[in-house]
């Protein structure tokens, strides 16, 4: 869609509600005209809201308090030693540690009360699930189908993937963690559970069963870390806890933050309907995409990798993940938002930027990050620089000795010898920087902030270091190889063989012996669309060095 | 576009006049009618969904506090109410889809924005309707919709790939 497109469409959809929308006026005003309910009407509806609301309380409430009842009458009767809040279990429902009631040891594992009051543990261990063994059978089905597909079901403790392609989250050693202060969620959902979530997996799955799920998952894995409320998805997965009791827990920690008039908790730390209903029916990819798809790159298969990792990481793994400028830049985007957008990451984007660009043309094989037509561009505003200061006769002297010191024979691209340049005029990198800012100015006027020119055309802060702290030779290397040929200070485009009679090319000995084939081996790699040509050249390289006896 | 301190005045000076409610009204009512309709995607409910904005303000106009931000403001109730109505609505019709307005005859091209408006989800629509269709900015969106920005510009991406392909074919 281009701007007319928009301009079109707008117009449309502005007749269309020019045509739709009715002017009501005199209806509103009769409803605002309306007298109110009068306030002994209202009372009485508001009392008997009120009465209706604590039968329904009641009602619901009551086969949960006699189970409860009977769960901690039974485990009251087991006269084992009370744990300590530091073991990591927790006794009570409403996360209140009660030194009176006692732990069940191992193996008398007791379900949490309501429906599953009636599956309480008898003490002989089984429906335990310490040792491993499998969940309780009446939680495992309780309505299983409302929360994920019998294929997904856990089977037995210890770690199981919930993700689709069925392998754990980042086994694969792709990074997924490193906090940051703005991630969906604030790390604190999950938190508001924390207490009753453990308590009941305690109950269905051994004290340690938890313990062992975290270490299970995070050996021989490099710093995978989610944040709670992200888990959450895996965690009622892979304990099968039915949809109600998540809902019961959540219902209970908003009443309990709705009393202590904890404002933010209440907002941050309790989960809304819509996120529940996500949790229990979106797949792992559909999930992450949606929740932390606005902050971070989230792969079909639903591996996230956030803004840090973009930070810590450099453009080649970009390409290697598969990112597109897109992903990039939304994330890049999100993070500045937040006032985290580094220069860093910004000007590996503009490489990222040009290196997709060039793929586009070149194909895959492609991976030079400096666009040819940067050299280009900054070569005329620097010449006009250089004639307007320095004068024309001045710059004919300087390329004239760069031609003598080439000897008239080698060609070398436009840029290489920006240093040279520089250098020799005295141009400081402060100076330098101006004139990029004005090439900038300039592209970002005519084209756009956004344009192509703005991210290709102009240099980036890392490559104006190099240019002032780099040889020429370091500076060739590391910009203009492997897509070009570089002895020493000066760089060859393969056009420039292309355009050399074999006899030419022999007469320089530099290229004697084996260095043509390499080169046609080099370019034959990185221009997969054009390797026929590139190995007919080498081929004849071949012929040359056997003809000549080199090697 | 219409400007933010001038619809701050007008909910101000309903608190004292009522009159100014009917100025409002018709100022806004097609601005509303078009947001609401975006969410909704049905005319008659788009229309109800303004008169119960209004009717909100009017109930709750006392305790606003003016920050230049009157229609933001006003925008905020609409999308309260719209999105009461779609979940009551689904609630009704759980298995079917939201109905369809009728194309007009007089008004062929209306059909491709349904049908690129139609591609894309509530949130979405929202971003593009209000972008594209009333010059809104991203922080403003990110403010009427009581999300993050980032959050905004991700959907403002998604929405607009989905509009590529519904344009390509």
């Amino acid at each position: 869609m281009n701007e007319r497109d928009i301009a079109a469409l707008k117009a449309d959809w502005t007749q269309f509600c020019d045509q739709n929308a009715k002017d009501d006026w005199a209806a509103l005003a009769a409803r605002i005209a309306a007298p109110a309910p009068q306030k002994t009407a209202r009372r009485w509806i508001f009392a008997t809201s009120l009465v209706a609301a604590a039968a329904a309380i009641m009602l619901v409430c009551l086969p949960i308090l006699n189970a409860w009842r009977d769960v901690t009458a039974d485990k009251n009767s087991s006269g084992d030693a009370p744990m300590s809040p530091d073991d990591g279990y927790y006794e009570n429902m409403d996360g209140v540690f009660d030194a009176s009631t006692t732990a069940p040891s191992r193996g008398e594992d007791i379900n949490y009360g309501g429906e599953h009051g009636s599956d309480k543990n008898d003490g002989n261990g089984e429906n335990g699930n310490a040792n491993g063994g499998t969940p309780s059978s009446t939680v495992a089905t309780t309505n299983p189908t409302i929360y994920y597909s019998e294929s997904q079901a856990p089977t037995a403790p210890g770690f199981v993937s919930p993700n689709a392609s069925g392998r754990p989250y980042g086994s694969s050693g792709e990074p997924q963690g490193g906090d940051s202060p703005y991630d969906y969620f604030r790390s604190s959902k999950f938190s508001g559970i924390f207490n009753e979530f453990m308590e009941w997996v305690c109950d269905n799955y051994g004290k340690n069963a938890f313990d062992v799920y975290e270490e299970n998952k995070n050996k021989g894995e490099k710093s995978v870390k989610y944040e709670w409320s992200l888990s959450t998805h895996e965690y009622v997965r892979r304990f099968n806890m039915p949809r109600d009791v998540f809902e019961e827990l959540n219902r209970q920690a908003k009443e309990s933050y709705k009393k202590l008039d904890y404002e933010w908790e209440l907002e941050n730390n309790t989960f809304t309907d819509e996120e529940i209903d996500d949790i229990y029916n979106l797949t792992w990819p559909e999930f992450a995409r949606k929740y932390a798809a606005e902050h971070a790159i989230v792969t079909e298969e639903g591996h996230i990798y956030r803004y840090d990792w973009l930070v810590d990481n450099p453009v080649e793994k970009w390409v290697e993940k598969g990112f597109t400028v897109e992903q990039v830049k939304a994330a890049y985007d999100s993070a500045e938002s937040f006032g985290r957008g580094t220069t860093a990451v910004k000007e590996k984007l503009i490489r990222f930027t040009a290196a997709e660009m060039d793929r586009t043309v070149y194909g895959d094989g492609y991976n030079t990050y400096i666009s040819h037509a940067r050299w280009n561009r900054i070569d005329d505003i620097l010449m006009d620089y250089m004639v307007d200061t320095y004068g024309q006769e001045a710059v004919d002297a300087f390329k004239a000795q760069l031609d003598a010191e080439k000897n008239g024979k080698f060609y070398a691209s436009r840029g290489d010898a920006i240093n040279r340049w520089l250098a020799h005029f005295g141009i400081t990198r402060a100076t330098f920087e101006q004139l990029n800012e004005q090439l900038y100015l300039h592209y970002a006027t005519t084209y756009g902030k956004d344009s192509f020119e703005c991210w290709d055309n102009v240099f980036t802060t890392a490559e104006i270091d190099d240019i002032y702290a780099l040889s020429l030779e370091e500076f060739n290397m590391k910009y203009a190889h492997p897509c070009t040929y570089v002895i020493g200070e000066y760089v060859y485009n393969f056009g420039w063989f292309l355009d050399k009679t074999w006899e030419d090319l022999w007469s320089y000995e530099v290229f004697k012996g084996r260095r043509l084939v390499a080169l046609a081996e080099l370019h034959a790699k990185y221009y997969p669309d054009k390797a026929a040509d590139y190995n007919a050249f080498k081929k004849e390289a071949d012929r040359y060095n056997f003809e000549s006896g080199g090697k | 576009m219409t400007d933010e301190r001038t619809i701050d005045q007008l909910l101000l000076s309903l608190k004292e006049n009522t009159d100014a409610l009917e100025h409002i009204y018709h100022r806004l009512r097609r601005e509303l009618f078009s947001y609401a309709y975006s969410i909704l995607q049905d005319t008659d409910a788009a229309n109800d969904a303004v008169s119960e904005t209004f009717l909100r303000l009017y109930h709750a106009v006392s305790r606003y506090r003016p920050k230049g931000q009157g229609r933001a403001y006003l925008y905020g109730i609409c999308r309260r109410v719209s999105l009461e109505m779609c979940r009551e609505k689904q609630r009704q019709q759980p298995t079917e889809a939201l109905p369809e307005t009728p194309a007009s005859p007089d008004f062929d091209s209306r059909l491709d924005v349904q049908a690129l408006l139609k591609r894309l989800d509530i949130e979405e629509r929202q971003v593009i309707v209000l972008h594209y269709f009333h010059d809104m900015t991203f922080k403003e969106i990110a403010r009427v919709t009581d999300t993050p920005e980032g959050t905004v510009k991700w959907r403002h991406t998604k929405a607009l790939e989905k509009c590529r392909v519904t344009a390509v074919h």
